[in-house]
């Protein structure tokens, strides 16, 4: 039962029980009316008993008076069956005191036969003594009436006392039980639901299930429209939410593209100013040596000179490329990977001159690869290359491995070495631009893993490696069905 | 003359810049005992190894001016000077040490940050200077004997 059907039956019976206490103190108040119109019917009967002893001692009548005393008789017991309504006659009728009514009938009756006899008298039709007969007769029976009428009136009265008043006692203690009983639900069934709503989230899975089997009615409908709201309201703080999150990562990712650029910028410039500067000074003591005669200090520094200019043209090629490698190229070729090891071999020829290790390559391809060539001859000369580099002379027998194979549709390059190493502190900065942690071992500029890197992350593949003092595995893998 | 050759130190990882400033050293007729270093650890290294250097050079340890590079791997010059700093405090007679950069950058937040410290007594732009300069720039920290030859 919703809560708005609890309330309207307090409401009824609350009218109800109203009702019965008015209407039995209207009863009541009626029983006191009826003793009251007795009364003035025994004060008539007085006043007519008088006039008639008035007529026997001096022998006139007026019947004038006579007959306005009997109407004055007659009008009571029409006044009390006036009064008298259809409940009344049925509580009279079932505890049989329904013989009130029958007297007031009787009385009237009486009354229109003392008045018909006062008719014949002033026609003469009956004479003195007839008339006062019947006089005497219609005041007898008055008084017997007036009795007679008590003793019913006062058995109803009382009738209705003692039964209604307990049945509006009743009535009333039920409705506060009743009233109590559904106020204590409705108050129990709000409790429960700010149990249920006050529940931590955890505690509760299934909140909405509770809610459904924990509600009825206006609550349920209530829930029903808050939860949908607070939905809303959650979806619409979601949503700004998310918004902030993009705003942030993007501005932290434009805030380090930019610190990215300013860090380029700062180590480009000085990268490729020192040989420069060095460069010049050196020019001028070369001058000055061979000024001074000093020719073999001239031709050292000249050949430093040209180290310098080396360096400076391969860093210079280095930054050239890793600003290409964020440009598509459309140089889609089929590659031969054979031909690709053949050529950069013959790029390396300096760093294999001196160099102890072995280079071994297995290329294992199941059907040709077709790409941006340039970007995979960089990708694995700059990884071939770092293994020569940083190899470990403290080992027997040096070596660095490439393999290259396919697996449905994946491009996988593994190159290993038993090198030196990258120190465990540094492994998250082997892609940066410029870091180098073995400066003694080799030369470079500190690019060539950023430049890998750029170009895998444009190939739209992987790159992981693990290093120890054991040596280095760097895995490549490019799925080539995403190649355009 | 006999005198002492003051002690210099020179950090740089370019062998190059290390020559060039060697040889204008040269040219501008300073008569120093030059120690190198490749980096700021190497340098750490070699002024914290007190006791032992001290029975080795006996003459010339500490060195009383240090030129500093600020582009370095492991310790760079900035980290160098935080961690000289701290030196300075615990052992006596290098506190009469100072530095002087020897940089091919001039940032000016870098710069900020290494002038700070009250030991760094100037700041030599690489390749922009001469014997001469390099000379008044030397004098005016400390006291070096310059040879007439
Ligand atoms: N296989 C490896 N073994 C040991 N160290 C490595 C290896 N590969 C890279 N490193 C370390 O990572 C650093 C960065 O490598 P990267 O190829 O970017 O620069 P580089 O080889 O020094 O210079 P560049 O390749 O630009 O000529 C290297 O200086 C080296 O210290
Ligand atoms: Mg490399």
């Amino acid at each position: 039962m919703n809560i708005s059907k609890k309330l309207m039956l307090i409401v009824i019976l609350t009218t109800v029980e109203v009702s019965i206490t008015v209407f039995s103190a209207f009863e009541i108040a009626k029983g006191a009316k009826f003793h009251q119109l007795n009364f003035l019917h025994l004060k008539y009967i007085n006043q007519l008993s008088k006039s008639i002893n008035e007529i026997e001692i001096d022998k006139s009548i007026d019947t004038k008076t006579i007959e306005s005393n009997i109407l004055a008789i007659k009008q009571q017991p029409i006044d009390c069956l006036e009064e008298i309504n259809i409940l009344n006659k049925v509580i009279m009728e079932i505890i049989n005191t329904n013989q009130a009514l029958t007297i007031c009938e009787k009385d009237i009756e009486v009354a229109d036969t003392a008045l018909s006899s006062l008719k014949q008298y002033e026609n003469r039709a009956i004479d003195r003594h007839t008339f006062l007969t019947s006089l005497n007769h219609a005041l007898y029976n008055f008084n017997e009436h007036s009795e007679n009428f008590e003793e019913p009136i006062r058995k109803t009265v009382s009738f209705i006392l003692i039964t209604l008043i307990p049945l509006v006692l009743i009535i009333s203690l039920f409705n506060i039980l009743f009233i109590s009983y559904l106020s204590r639900t409705i108050s129990n069934s709000i409790h429960n639901l700010t149990l249920l709503l006050s529940s931590k989230p955890k505690d509760n899975i299934n909140l909405d299930e509770d809610l459904e089997k924990n509600t009825t009615g206006e609550l349920k409908a209530l829930i029903i429209a808050a939860r949908q709201r607070i939905r809303e309201d959650f979806f619409n703080l979601e949503n700004n939410k998310e918004l902030q999150a993009i705003v942030k990562t993007q501005t932290a990712s434009l805030q380090q593209a930019n610190d990215e650029l300013a860090q380029f910028a700062y180590r480009a410039s000085h990268d490729l100013k020192s040989p420069l500067s060095g460069a010049k000074s050196l020019a001028q003591f070369v001058i000055l040596d061979i000024e001074a005669g000093d020719t073999k200090e001239a031709i050292n520094n000249a050949k430093i000179i040209y180290q310098q200019m080396e360096k400076l043209e391969t860093l210079v090629v280095d930054i050239l490329l890793l600003a290409k490698a964020d440009i598509s190229s459309e140089d889609i070729t089929p590659i031969d990977f054979d031909q690709l090891i053949i050529d950069m071999k013959e790029r390396l020829a300096w760093l294999m001159k001196d160099n102890p290790c072995t280079l071994e390559t297995n290329i294992t391809l199941s059907k040709p690869i077709t790409s941006d060539k340039a970007r995979f001859a960089q990708i694995i000369e700059n990884v071939i290359s770092n293994g020569l580099k940083y190899y470990d002379k403290t080992k027997p027998s040096p070596y660095v491995k490439c393999d290259i194979f396919d697996k449905s549709d994946i491009l996988t390059i593994i190159v290993s070495d038993n090198g030196i190493g990258i120190p465990e502190q540094h492994q998250d900065e082997v892609f940066d631009m410029f870091k180098r942690f073995h400066v003694k071992n080799s030369t470079g500029s500190g690019l060539g893993m950023a430049l890998v890197k750029k170009h895998i992350e444009f190939l739209k593949g992987d790159i992981s490696f693990e290093s120890s003092k054991d040596g280095t595995i760097f895995t490549i893998t490019i799925p080539m069905d995403k190649q355009v | 003359m006999n005198a002492v050759k003051p002690p210099i130190l020179i950090i740089d990882d370019d062998e190059v810049d290390r020559y060039v400033l060697k040889r204008l050293i040269k040219e501008a007729k300073l008569e120093l005992t030059i120690f190198e270093k490749n980096d700021g650890q190497e340098a750490l290294d070699f002024l914290n190894d007190y006791e032992n250097n001290r029975q080795e050079y006996p003459e010339e340890f500490p060195p009383i001016l240090i030129f500093l590079d600020i582009n370095m791997p492991r310790i760079n010059g900035i980290q160098f000077l935080e961690e000289f700093s701290k030196l300075r405090t615990k052992v006596d007679d290098i506190q009469s040490c100072v530095v002087m950069m020897f940089s091919s950058s001039e940032r000016e937040e870098e710069k900020a940050i290494i002038m700070a410290h009250d030991f760094v007594k100037g700041y030599l732009v690489k390749g922009t200077f001469k014997a001469q300069e390099l000379k008044e720039q030397v004098l005016s920290v400390i006291d070096a004997p310059v040879s007439d030859i």
